[in-house]
């Protein structure tokens, strides 16, 4: 046996998403577990849409707070008996209540939890106790550089006003009234849609209509997207005594729904989306300069954002930074040889078919494809486009998409 | 898995077992590198160390499965040592060590707290290690004895999950592994810490926003039946969103921000901890105090109605969830072969089902209420 020579591999041929068509506004993917995912999703209530970002991320964290008639505590108790989690999610687009329990404890936990929401006064109290904790997280936070940066990137990028962007301070936390979360359970918290994994013996349809939600038809919003493009480049955050510095570098770049997001993303995945990346192998596995470096695409509705983050040693933050613009230049000037760039589609493949690997991954990707607008074959399109994507493709795109000089960076640490 | 991990480093070596985890991506005798064959073939990996066990794992396409085999086969049976990739991954894990331990607010809380709580054992110290030094001195000469020593055959269990048969799996084990000679047994004997007999403690004062305090209490080891009692417990003090610590610490009495207990979880005898960030108006000995007087009112007045049936049915949700992933299921085979009995994937929910209120009680009063816990303090500087 010859040890040096490769197995032979076999390339994926195809991609199936698993994704299940709504009836109403339920959608059911079929897993037989013995445990289910209920998951309630409010696309009304995302944050990037809410007069106050706040407001819609505190109702949403306290919306099992407790009711007239029973205490926040007196809720997590009945619903612990029956081995239920629930968990709660405020994202841009939408928020979401997500179930989590045995198949036969399904109309009892998910009953108490609709009665819990619908009857949700947000008292004082608990919303005194949950201020103190977001305090508490946000010094922490304060103190860390790898946040400071994080923030100040997204300041650059969209404006500071911007809802993703935009960052609490202690006042902001202390300004929010239990009024303010009574007002946007009224006006946002309405007309949800589920996807409901687990057993196809469940007539989910009518065990919801029996819980006493809503079956209907429902339309996504159609949200008027915009950013301010704020003119400083750039942002320099000093903090003595730490140990490492963190960088950040950004770019607004087209969404998915452009012709070059494909190639954006695989250009992405060469330059520092993954562990064989460019930046990983030159910075960290040549240099030893950092514990990680990684480049990132977040696709939303209108745009994506781009991002390049790394914790590095403190003295040789200029020497990472310029390494980064010699990659850039490396894939703007150079065409990527074949071997890297098939390893790269490869990989980019592998690690689409693995999120769609059981039904619980799939129903994630099924709510993240609603909430940046629904096209139904996004990811049949994406598997075929990467596989034709060639060396001029990418250069390409680099030169279109990745001129270093464009970026906006942010460096917090002692600088 | 293998069986090696921090706590069979040598004490002027530290951090050499996870040091050495890095280096087994650097390339193997025939293969020059480990990650590039595998991304072609649609895989990824990743590894880590604990004190007790070091595991490695890649998943793959099931078609794909004899790349994986190929490359973990050729790194047991000789990696590609080099000066080179030793220099760039002690600058990798000495950045690590930064980033995760001393660029944190509390980051090197169990840098402390684990020499308070073992003062034989090796547990002593954190798998990153003791100190940078350790890192900056480790030579190639060490790294080859390491790997002579603990990377053979006798030290690693292998798990293949998923669309594969059994024939198929073990005539491909046999292909790639067979020839490998078996190598030394690593005889996971290590001095056993004696019983505390006070308290033991540390106060630093910190560039952090908020006091905090850590609590360790010795407890028993992954295979003793009360393992499972302490488990429980914890999460009845902070699991959940009705458990004691949130009712009563947090929201009741607003001595803490955030408190919360958990095991160590580690094969030899473990620690059980209770950490909590302090609101400003809370004193150190009221902090303590607050979370003893819990233990004892276990022991005095017993559990509230439901409190142990409620975690228990959390526990059996979320071990049917995690076994909806395969790579779960692997390492928790691996795991329970390491402990000497690979059917445990199969029995834990009866181990914690059995568990009673007296159990419970038990464990506050022999190991919870003994006066002989270790005890870290965090001062914000002024």
């Amino acid at each position: 046996m010859n040890r040096s020579i490769a197995p032979n591999i076999q390339s994926i041929k195809t991609i199936h998403t698993g994704f299940v068509e709504a009836e109403q506004n339920i959608y059911h993917i079929h897993s037989e577990d013995g445990v289910f995912k209920l998951e309630i999703n409010f696309p009304k209530a995302g944050f990037g849409f809410s007069d106050n970002k706040f407001h819609a991320l505190y109702a949403i964290d306290l919306l099992l707070s407790g009711t007239a008639q029973k205490s926040a505590h007196k809720i997590a108790d009945e619903i612990d008996i029956l081995g239920g989690f629930v968990f709660k999610n405020c994202d841009y687009y939408s928020s979401s209540i997500a179930i989590y329990g045995l198949n036969e404890n399904f109309e009892a936990i998910v009953s108490l939890v609709k009665n819990a929401m619908d009857a949700c006064n947000f008292n004082e109290g608990e919303l005194d106790v949950f201020k103190s904790k977001k305090i508490s997280e946000l010094r922490i936070n304060l103190n860390k550089t790898n946040f400071l940066a994080g923030r100040s990137i997204n300041h650059l990028l969209l404006g500071k006003q911007h809802p993703f962007s935009r960052s609490s301070d202690e006042n902001t936390i202390y300004a929010i009234q239990r009024t303010d979360l009574l007002k946007f359970k009224e006006q946002n918290l309405v007309k949800p849609y589920f996807i409901f994994t687990g057993s196809k013996q469940i007539n989910i349809q009518e065990k919801l209509a029996n819980i006493g939600f809503e079956i209907q038809n429902i339309s996504l919003t159609n949200y008027q997207e915009s950013f301010s493009n704020p003119e400083e480049n750039f942002e320099i955050i000093k903090k003595d005594n730490t140990t490492q510095n963190s960088i950040r570098l950004g770019k607004i770049l087209p969404d998915r729904k452009d012709d070059a997001y494909y190639t954006i993303s695989l250009t992405n995945l060469i330059l520092g989306g993954y562990f064989g990346s460019r930046l990983m192998k030159n910075i960290r596995e040549d240099k030893g300069l950092t514990y990680g470096i990684h480049s990132s695409i977040t696709p939303f509705r209108t745009f994506s954002l781009f991002k390049i983050s790394s914790e590095c040693n403190n003295q040789l933050t200029q020497e990472v930074k310029s390494e980064i613009e010699k990659e850039i230049i490396r894939l703007q000037t150079e065409l990527v040889d074949e071997q890297e760039l098939q390893t790269a589609k490869n990989y980019l493949i592998g690690a689409l078919l693995r999120s769609f690997d059981g039904a619980f991954n799939i129903s994630e990707r099924l709510k993240t494809n609603i909430d940046l607008g629904g096209e139904k074959d996004f990811y049949e399109r994406y598997f075929e486009a990467i596989n034709q994507i060639s060396a001029e493709d990418i250069m390409n795109c680099a030169n279109n998409f990745f001129d270093f000089k464009t970026f906006k960076y942010s460096i917090a640490g002692e600088v | 898995m293998y069986n090696v991990g921090a706590r069979d480093e040598n004490p002027n070596q530290t951090g050499f077992a996870h040091l050495f985890e890095h280096l087994m991506f650097g390339g193997s005798v025939n293969i020059p590198s480990f990650d590039t064959p595998l991304q072609l073939a649609s895989g990824e990996n990743n590894a880590f160390t604990s004190n007790d066990i070091t595991n490695y794992y890649t998943t793959l396409p099931a078609d794909n499965i004899e790349t994986a085999l190929w490359l973990e086969s050729d790194r047991m049976l000789r990696l590609d040592f080099s000066e080179k990739s030793l220099a760039v991954q002690k600058g990798v894990v000495i950045e690590e060590f930064k980033q995760r331990y001393l660029n944190q607010p509390y980051g090197d809380a169990w840098l402390k707290l684990r020499p308070l709580a073992y003062q034989v054992h090796p547990y002593q110290w954190a798998t990153i290690g003791k100190e940078i030094s350790h890192i900056e001195n480790a030579t190639l000469e060490d790294v080859i004895a390491f790997f002579e020593r603990f990377y053979n055959p006798s030290n690693a269990v292998l798990c293949l999950a998923g669309n594969i048969t059994l024939e198929k799996a073990v005539e491909l084990t046999e292909k790639w592994f067979g020839d490998i000679p078996a190598g030394p047994i690593n005889p996971n004997v290590y001095k056993q810490e004696p019983l505390k007999t006070s308290i033991r403690q540390e106060s630093v004062e910190a560039d952090v926003p908020q006091n905090a305090i850590y609590l360790a209490f010795n407890m028993v080891n992954r295979i003793h039946k009360d393992y499972f009692a302490f488990d429980l417990l914890s999460d009845m003090l902070s699991g959940t969103e009705s458990s004691r610590f949130v009712e009563e610490l947090v929201k009741r009495d607003k001595l803490f921000t955030h408190v919360s207990a958990y095991v160590s979880g580690d094969m030899d005898e473990g620690l059980f901890i209770v950490e909590g960030k302090l609101t400003d108006e809370t004193s150190f000995e009221k902090a303590e105090q607050s979370v003893l007087d819990i233990f004892k009112s276990i022991l005095s007045e017993g559990l509230k109605p439901h409190e142990l049936e409620k975690v228990k049915n959390k526990v059996i949700t979320s071990n049917l969830f995690a076994k909806t992933s395969v790579l779960n299921k692997a390492m928790a085979l691996c795991y329970g072969f390491r402990l000497g009995d690979i059917n445990l994937i199969n029995t834990e929910i009866e181990h914690l089902k059995a568990i009673q209120e007296q159990d419970i009680q038990r464990i506050c009063q022999d190991y919870l209420l003994k006066n002989n816990y270790s005890k870290l303090q965090y001062t914000t500087k002024k």
